[in-house]
Formats: structure tokens, sequence, C-alpha cells
């Protein structure tokens, strides 16, 4: 298989086109703004406080008017919300700079992932730029190109529609299940040191329990639609945190006894717009989200995309 | 510059010797204007951007947190600047060019000249949204890693590594070099 940096390489190279132009130099200007709105702030920085002090009031209703949106079962338990990515106050997220070391140990990380088949799973000791003698948990998601395939592999557990309205049929999709992380960190280290290689993995077993599915339609003009239903059990406080949420037009709707999460968005020229809900008929809790671009998806006929996905669940 | 010299000159900066920005927007101007340029698909923009990146960087140096590199936090300015600036852009205006060029016009090859490099690219670009055109120049071109890039988009690495497939995937399908009456210059590489 192609390591992905070269099977890239095509669009590396059109974006090394020599007329892109190759100078720029704005420490000019820039410092001169800078040195500007520095004299102006001293002028004009009695009027701000007084200015500062009467606007005090608005400015805390703004920070009131802070969104979250929910999506509740019947019974009024939270099964799913949106906050803004600005409200996450999780440790973790930040990953720390990487240094030149780090950088290397990830480059070999990816370049194994990369040549790896579908479907396949493995533990991975790497040796060069691994002081902490990490392993990495590596895998490739099962990927196909067949109705029937897809639906054998997902079972009973998920139906997948053939067709969604609009005249959109199955095209591809690419399936996860939850990792069983079993292997033997020790016999990895030995067999990297009496096998000298740059890196010894083990292979892991897939559970049946699905973590994550990607399914992708297309109609015959060449629109897309995707529709992803991920394993939503374990999300901590039933939360995803949004990029730019107040650039989302959303809204709460009732379809059935189900509630779902509308949204829009302007995307330069065109407006995307996403479904979002939440399931629990399996015994556990799926999340389902439709992404369209376009009028194909719209808060009129919600309806029949649910209906059309939930079919025999 | 590397990481060290960076910081050592956001130290100084802090402190009031602010003349050392100059030597931070040495370092970087060159890729974030590359970036704006291909992200707003145009060049007068793009330069505009750019001053206004330094500037917004300049003026929220004190909030910069240590954690991320220094570079991550400003594609992340970057990225949020470019966003508005499209959104603040009327998008219809290109478009009559955009037809012209199917149309054969050959008037707008001087015209794409002085925005960006290449129509073919501009109108593949065009089919992607901000989020797909970041990922492909900073994955595709720059060759940042996913956790670089989940840094300064604010997004989880393994689920941008899986869009940047289908990002490049749908790049390729909209690319199509106009070889006839439409671009002046030669592609520099049919994609296949």
């Amino acid at each position: 298989m192609q390591n992905q940096r070269d099977s890239h390489k095509d669009i590396k190279d059109l974006f090394s086109d020599p007329r892109i132009p190759q100078q720029i130099d704005v420490t000019k200007s820039v410092m001169e703004k800078i040195q500007s709105q520095k004299e102006r702030f001293f002028v004009k920085y009695k009027v701000s406080i007084l200015v500062a002090i009467a606007l005090i009031a608005s400015i805390t209703t703004g920070y009131a008017a802070v969104k979250h949106y929910q999506l509740k079962n019947p019974q009024g338990e939270v099964l799913y919300q949106e906050k803004d990515v600005s409200e996450y106050e999780g440790k973790g997220q930040i990953v720390k700079e990487l240094d030149p070391e780090t950088h290397a140990l990830y480059d070999i990380r990816w370049k194994i992932e990369d040549n790896m088949e579908p479907g396949t799973a493995a533990a991975v000791y790497i040796v060069a730029h691994n002081p902490k003698k990490q392993i990495f948990t590596i895998s490739r998601p099962f990927e196909f190109t067949s109705l029937v395939d897809v639906r054998k592999k997902v079972g009973e557990q998920i139906f997948v529609p053939e067709t969604l309205p609009g005249g959109y049929s199955f095209l591809d999709a690419s399936l996860e299940n939850s990792l069983k992380h079993e292997y033997n960190a020790e016999a990895l280290y030995k067999q990297a040191e009496q096998e000298k290689k740059e890196y010894v993995m083990q292979p892991l077993e897939w559970t049946n329990e699905l973590n994550t599915l990607y399914l992708t339609y297309k109609e015959a003009g060449g629109g897309y639609l995707h529709l992803h239903i991920s394993n939503f059990e374990n999300v901590v406080n039933s939360t995803r945190y949004i990029v730019g949420l107040d650039s989302q037009k959303k809204e709460v709707m009732k379809i059935g006894q189900m509630e779902v999460l509308y949204t829009e968005e302007v995307r330069g020229d065109q407006v995307g717009r996403q479904i979002v809900w939440v399931t629990e008929n399996t015994g556990k809790k799926l999340q389902y989200e439709l992404n369209a671009s376009g009028e194909v998806l719209n808060k009129e006929n919600i309806s029949q995309f649910i209906d059309t996905v939930m079919t025999k669940n | 510059m590397d990481s060290k010299e960076t910081e050592g000159l956001l130290d100084m900066i802090l402190q009031g010797d602010e003349d050392h920005y100059e030597e931070i927007m040495k370092a970087y101007q060159v890729k974030i204007f590359h970036y704006c340029y291909h992200i707003l698909g145009h060049q007068v923009e793009a330069e505009d951007a750019t001053q206004e990146v330094f500037i917004k960087a300049y003026r929220n140096l004190k909030k910069y947190k240590r954690e991320i590199p220094f570079a991550a936090w400003l594609y992340k300015i970057t990225y949020n600047h470019c966003m508005d600036v499209l959104r603040k852009r009327k998008w219809s205006r290109f478009l009559p060019f955009l037809q012209e060029v199917e149309r054969g016009v050959s008037h707008i090859d001087i015209h794409i000249e002085d925005v960006y490099f290449s129509e073919s690219v501009y109108v593949a670009m065009s089919a992607l949204s901000v989020e797909e055109r970041t990922l492909l120049i900073l994955r595709g071109v720059e060759e940042k890693t996913y956790e670089e890039i989940a840094q300064i988009m604010n997004k989880n690495a393994a689920s941008l590594r899986k869009k940047f497939e289908r990002t490049a995937a749908k790049f390729r399908n909209v690319y199509s070099p106009l070889e006839k009456g439409g671009a002046k210059h030669a592609e520099s590489a049919r994609l296949t």
C-alpha cells in the first residue's frame, strides 16, 4: 500500500505551483498599525472607562445568553447536548507541544497505519523516538462498497438504508467496532530487542460492539449525504463541544416522541444542514447524524429522513 | 525558528520590547499568507488577512497559553479570521467569472492571474468547505500532523484523519485542469 504522504503528492505538487506568490512582507504595515493603535488607546482610555461602566449591564446579559442545546427522551432525561467549545472545562484536550522527537515518532505511527489493511488493528511498539516506550493501538476501519456486505457486518443492531429521500443511493461505508485491548507489552519490547526492527506489532481483535459507522449516499447529480452512526454510550455528560456554535442556526424539533436537533450553517455560497438524534432502542445510546448541503434536507422533510433511517429500529 | 527562540522573543515582547514582534512575523508570515491565499482564493484579500492576523495575534499575546505551539495558536487565529472574511464576503460576486470560465471567455485569464494562480484549483477549492480547505492545505500541502491540525481546528485528530481522505478525494473529483480556452498557463499536474 502506498505511503499516505506519497499518495497525496499530486495535491502537494499542485499547490507548489511557481505562480503562487512567494514573497510577502507585512512587518512594516503591521508595526505601524500597532503603534498607531497604541497611541489612540492612550487618548481614548479615560473615555473608554466611562463607556465600559455603562456597558457592564448589557455585557452581563450577553453572558447569560450562552446557549446549550439539549435533546431529551420522553422521560425528560437529557440524551444529548451541544455546547460551544469555549465551555469545555475538562483536562487533556490540549495536546502538548510536539517536539521533534515526538513528531518523528508520530510520523512513523501514521506510516504504519497507512500501510495497514482495512479492518485490521494492532498494538504497536515503535523503537525509535520513543523514550517512554509508549505502545500505540492502531486500527484501520473496515471499508465497504457493497450494501449487502455492510449490512452483514452490522447485523441486526443497526438498519442501513439502501436509499435516502431525494434520490440518494448507498455509495460506501467505513466501520469501526471497539477493540479488545489485549496485548503483552513486555513481549513487544523483547521482540523488538531480538529482531532489531524499527517497530513490532501484535494483532488486536475487534469486539462486536459498534464504535462508529460512516455511510455515504450519492445522487445522480453528484450530491452527497453523509450518515454517521456512533456509539454514544460513554460520552461524558452526553455533551458534544462545537466550534463556533454561535454561527450555527439550531432548533430542537419534535418528530413523533423523539427530539431532533436541526442545524443550518452557511458555508461559502452554500448552506450546510444537519440533523442529530439519539436513540436508546437497542439498550444503548446511539447517535445519528445526517449531513447535507443545499435544500435536500430541510425542516419540513426531517421526518422522511428519520423514518427511512429508523425503519427497522 | 524553533519553539525556544519563539518563546524567548514572546517573553521580550510581553515585557515591552515590541520591536521583536517583527522577527516573529518574518518567521511566520509567508506560511500564514499561503494559508490565507488558498482559503480565500484571492491574493489581495490574503495579504490583508495576513496583516489582520498578526495584529490580532499581537493584541492577544497575553492570552496565549504556552501549552500549544505558537504556530498552532497563530493558525487558529488565521482559521477563525478567514472564516469571518468568508462570512462577510459576498461570494456571489465571484460567480460571474466562474461561469465565464465554463464558457471559455479568455479575458478572465487575466483577471484570475491577479487573484489566484489557477482557476481550475479555485473552482475545486470552492467546492470544499472552509474546514475541508483548511484540512487539505494543512495536511496535504504543509504536511502538518493531525495532532497539530486538531489543535488549530479544535477537532478530534482521528476524525480529521478520516475526513482528510474524503476531502482529498472530493478535491480530485472536482478538479479538472482547463487545457483549451481556459487557463492561460498549463496546469502543473493532472490529478487522478
